[in-house]
């Protein structure tokens, strides 16, 4: 087994000690030695139950006594943080559709109400550190809240974009607009969405963020010490505006619960059945054959398991879009609409995590200076060249395509402009003190 | 629905008159800003019981969300670590009271008034579909004027605060 190889090399070493130890009294006591099939047999074990080990954390951290924090420390409000994030992200779950049929409500303020419940998630974080006393938080916290604050404007700014040229704040509307306008607004307000991506990152990023001064990990995170039921509350927090913003970026820039080329109608003839529904069925029945294939090949067991789930799952999904085309028309389109979202959704948490994991430590100077120097400038000036697009294609006739094109390049140039005019300060190490 | 209705608002109503009490009382400045906060959401559930969704929204974004956020800063900032703690007000008490039985007896009269001749107009049904759009509408249709000026002082305001910052700034250098 290959993944065992380290496994093997501790196994040596313990060996190694062991008789090292037990060299000199000239006796050898094997008992301290777990048999090597023993050991190999509970590794297997863990390594494939890992997967339930957020699950299985909870319920341990539950459990657990909860270690309040020291007397002087306000516990209401560093017990209630994390609850607040944690309740603002999944309220806003409320009104993203996901698909044409599956929606909880369609508010007509929708993406407003978003914004607005967004605005509160500041008091988790200015809330979670109140608590503690410790010296220098209170720089770190009002650091932390003011960062949170310019990403925050800079993606509302970006998102604005898209609402000029979808005139309603309505999730639902706000698709239906791309489909007529034939275009995903991602290909009219490029800038708009770029900034909307990097003040999200940002903003759901606090946590990761690192302040100028290092004996806490991260300014958005309130427990420091031992790990217990406040911290995985702040990381569901974390996960779910993380899904949130992928989900809110779906809808508003990458379409929602279209298909790619959602205007172009092609059936089969005497038929209701599209051609181009029928090609994610397809894609995904051969992705299930290629997981169930590349099973079969000889390899640790666990990559097998892995492949063969997968499998399985793109079997249940190939047959429900391709058995939901001979369902009635709306059956049809709220099991596709589901699956592009999904996928977009999907593709856009993927993105996240790429840029996350490859920036792992973003100094809060250079998120700072990023927010208030570059990202909110510049989505002013994409603000105000997008609504001039709108118009002059309302006045000369002139495509949206090419407006908005212009639009965008003068967006980036200013944002060029911006960027050139606020140089990065080498390491801004503030003065020490308070 | 309609019991339903009276139940959300009457609990409403109960949060809202709690947390106004509750932020009063309260030593912490903290604690009474966030009693201040949940006052404030539990008036936007009385919004959208009246299905005044951007109305509800705006107390959400503005009051919640952006004042009392203001708030919370100045009370971390005025406040050093070691004493997040305020004196009760001692003489201002006499002036509060009778602010306070001022302001109750006009809403007595204005009910005990209003129960019998305010009549409300009956909610057009376009303007309740079409909430934000009626919002719009009637900021730049009958009232461009005042929101106008009212951009222009927001402007002014703006620029004052980063001049005054920039001018602080200066002096500490």
């Amino acid at each position: 087994m290959a993944e065992n190889s380290s496994t093997h090399d501790k196994t040596a070493e313990e060996l190694d000690a062991t008789l090292k130890q037990h060299a000199t009294s000239s006796e050898i006591v094997p008992q301290d030695v777990r048999p090597d099939s023993f050991q190999e047999s509970e590794e297997f074990l863990h390594s494939r139950l890992r997967v339930l080990q957020p699950v299985l954390d909870t319920f341990k951290f539950l459990l657990k006594n909860d270690e309040w924090p020291p007397f002087r420390s306000d516990w209401v409000a560093v017990s209630i943080a994390p609850l607040c994030v944690a309740i603002i992200a999944l309220l806003t779950y409320l009104i993203l559709p996901v698909g044409p049929a599956f929606q909880v409500a369609d508010l007509n303020i929708g993406l407003l109400f978003i914004l607005g419940i967004i605005s509160l998630i500041i008091y988790g974080v200015v809330l979670g550190n109140w608590g503690s006393e410790r010296r220098g938080a209170l720089r770190e916290r009002l650091h932390a809240a003011a960062q949170l604050l310019s990403s925050e404007t800079a993606l509302t700014l970006g998102l604005v974009s898209a609402l000029l040229l979808s005139g309603s704040l309505s999730m639902k509307e706000i698709v239906q607009a791309q489909l007529d306008q034939g275009q995903w607004f991602i290909f009219y307000v490029p800038v708009g969405f770029l900034i909307f991506f990097a003040g999200s990152m940002t903003a759901a990023n606090h946590a990761q963020i690192d302040p100028p001064e290092t004996d806490m990990r991260s300014a958005g995170q309130f427990v420091t010490k031992d790990r217990d039921v406040r911290w995985a509350l702040d990381s569901l927090a974390d996960y779910t505006s993380i899904l949130m913003t992928a989900g809110i970026a779906t809808t508003v820039f990458l379409g929602g619960w279209l298909r790619p080329l959602a205007s172009y109608r092609d059936r089969f003839p005497k038929t209701s059945v599209e051609l181009l529904d029928v090609l994610p069925g397809l894609a995904v029945a051969a992705i299930s054959v290629y997981c169930f294939r590349s099973a079969r090949k000889p390899q640790i067991k666990i990559r097998r398991v892995v492949m063969n789930s997968c499998g399985g799952i793109c079997v249940f999904v190939a047959l429900a879009l391709l058995g939901s085309l001979f369902a009635r028309e709306t059956v049809t389109a709220g099991v596709h609409g589901a699956f592009w979202f999904v996928v977009k959704v999907g593709a856009y948490v993927y993105c996240c995590f790429w840029v996350r994991l490859t920036f792992p430590n973003f100094r809060l100077d250079q998120a700072a200076r990023l927010g208030w120097r570059i990202l909110v400038p510049a989505a002013f000036v994409n603000l105000i060249t997008t609504a001039m697009a709108i118009l002059a294609s309302q006045n000369t006739g002139l495509p949206m395509r090419f407006t908005t094109i212009v639009a965008t390049l003068a967006t980036l140039g200013a944002a060029a402009w911006f960027a050139k005019e606020s140089p990065a300060v080498g390491v801004a190490q503030p003065a020490d003190g308070e | 629905v309609n019991v339903l209705n009276t139940c959300l608002f009457y609990f409403f109503a109960v949060l809202a008159v709690a947390s106004a009490i509750l932020m009063v009382t309260r030593r912490s400045a903290m604690h009474a800003a966030i009693f201040l906060v949940n006052t404030l959401l539990a008036s936007a559930g009385i919004f959208v019981l009246l299905q005044a969704e951007f109305v509800f929204i705006v107390q959400v974004f503005l009051y919640a969300g952006g004042i009392a956020v203001l708030f919370v800063f100045a009370i971390m900032l005025a406040n050093s670590a070691a004493a997040p703690r305020v004196m009760r007000l001692g003489r201002q008490q006499v002036v509060a009271v009778a602010l306070a039985t001022i302001l109750a007896a006009q809403i007595v009269f204005a009910i005990v008034v209003g129960r019998t001749s305010l009549r409300l107009p009956a909610m057009e049904a376009a303007i309740s579909a079409r909430n934000t759009e009626a919002v719009g509408d009637a900021l730049f249709h009958p009232f461009i004027v005042p929101f106008g000026i009212a951009a222009v002082l927001l402007l002014v305001a703006t620029i004052g605060a980063v001049l005054m910052a920039k001018r602080g700034r200066d002096a500490f250098d």
